[in-house]
């Protein structure tokens, strides 16, 4: 490899994104802490690059652009769930055990790619937004761990001494981006719902930090996301922040 | 037989069964969690924020009327851009107005950057700047920049080999560095326009 070519690779490196350990990203890497002047060039480009990046992400959004969208679907808003049957239609079992095959090969795959936590963050939240389902209902938190540990998903999470304190409602097992999440339901109080979601830490490339938590609002979920051991917690509800906390 | 919770307490398709996650989002989160990155993309394809406006909005319309066939929850989101592109070049179909560009296969040295330029950036400036790349160059640039999408999910957006979003990156910086320099200092340009 040479420098015009380190240059070309290191030209689409983004740290949030990609991995500097991937061997073409390292490789080039490598040769700009051999090479001074590819290093300084490196710098400058990595510090256009967030000039540049801040610039794009500063684009001005209009303010009612949010509730034109809405307001031209307002039977939407839920109605993609509701608008079909489609699970219920025999032929489709086979469609359905097709694609799981093939999300099992693409989550091969994909265990070794570690993804952006946001994304996580996002998709969580609107998974249970909506209407979802459980796998086990229970009110015993030792019949939920006991349920996901005999199926292999995430079941040696810490719950603090506040979530212990909660009604457990029940517990599901998802596949994201062929990854392991353990989902727990929870009730905080009269039609009041907490969701507890636990996967692997190694599963992000930016997991949040181990000090404090992240809150988050995600549409009209509030949001909060720690690491514990090599656990990520993301715990959502229509809670605000600070009701939130009080779980923590 | 797994039992049934839920806010609305509804019949629902399995919640971990991938191909029925995607059905059960909800539309306004889906809006809020996206909104603003599509129509950022779509101000950087066109430059013009009606444009722009009118193509987001037809991108959650095309989602209403859609968006259940899609099975892969992890999809939404390249989904929604895939669509906002598509729409994109159709609409610029429609307007004839789509230049064919030969891309520079030449290989170029990566410009050294001047002291400071990222320092006079604004976004004006930065879409100004997208808009005099070589067209093929605008959408690979403005993911780039964008930075929501992995390289495997721009080529998916953009419907094009991962080798090619890499390399119309790696040249299309080059130009953008160049366009960005040559406004601050006229004196690069004239020099450029000298030795040309």
């Amino acid at each position: 490899m040479d420098r015009h070519e380190a240059q070309e690779i290191l030209a689409c490196y983004r740290r949030e994104l990609d991995d500097a350990a991937d061997p073409r990203f390292a490789e080039a890497f490598e040769l700009a802490r051999q090479d001074p002047a590819l290093g300084r060039w490196l710098e400058d480009q990595t510090a256009l690059d967030a000039a540049l990046r801040e610039q794009f992400r500063r684009i001005p959004v209009p303010a009612n652009l949010r509730d034109t969208i809405l307001a031209r679907h307002p039977v939407n808003r839920r109605a993609t769930a509701r608008s079909t049957a489609w699970w219920r239609q025999p032929w489709l079992h086979a469609a359905v055990a097709g694609l799981a095959a093939l999300a099992v090969v693409a989550g091969i795959w994909l265990a070794n790619r570690p993804v952006a936590f946001d994304a996580y963050r996002r998709e969580m939240a609107g998974l249970v937004s909506g209407e979802y389902e459980i796998d086990l209902k229970t009110n015993h938190f030792d019949e939920i761990r006991d349920f996901l540990a005999t199926r292999g998903w995430p079941s040696d999470y810490a719950l603090t001494p506040a979530i212990q304190g909660l009604e457990a409602e029940g517990v599901s097992v998802l596949h994201w981006r062929g990854r392991k999440v353990s989902l727990i339901c929870l009730e905080a109080g009269e039609d009041e719902d907490l969701f507890l979601f636990v996967v692997d830490r190694s599963v992000f490339r930016d997991a949040p930090g181990l000090e404090s938590p992240q809150f988050v609002t995600v549409g009209r979920m509030t949001t909060a996301a720690w690491s514990a051991g090599d656990k990520v917690y993301f715990l959502a509800g229509h809670a605000d922040e600070q009701s939130l906390r009080r779980y923590l | 037989m797994a039992k049934r919770l839920g806010t609305s307490r509804a019949p629902t398709p399995h919640i971990s069964d991938v191909a029925s996650v995607a059905s059960s989002m909800d539309f306004e989160v889906l809006v809020d969690a996206y909104y603003r990155p599509l129509y950022q993309f779509a101000m950087s394809l066109t430059r013009c924020e009606a444009e722009a406006s009118d193509m987001t909005q037809q991108t959650f319309a095309i989602w209403a009327a859609k968006g259940h066939q899609l099975r892969d929850p992890s999809k939404v989101k390249t989904w929604l851009f895939t669509t906002l592109h598509r729409e994109f070049l159709s609409a610029r179909r429609k307007q004839h107005r789509h230049r064919h560009e030969e891309l520079d296969e030449e290989s170029e040295d990566l410009a050294v950057i001047e002291q400071a330029t990222e320092q006079r950036l604004d976004a004006a400036s930065v879409l100004g700047a997208l808009a005099r790349l070589g067209e093929a160059y605008h959408a690979p640039i403005a993911l780039f920049y964008l930075n929501e999408h992995s390289y495997q999910e721009i080529a998916e957006i953009l419907e094009i080999p991962v080798g090619t979003v890499q390399s119309r990156i790696s040249r299309g910086k080059v130009q953008l560095q160049r366009i960005l320099m040559e406004r601050d200092s006229p004196a690069v340009a004239a020099n450029r326009e000298h030795r040309g």
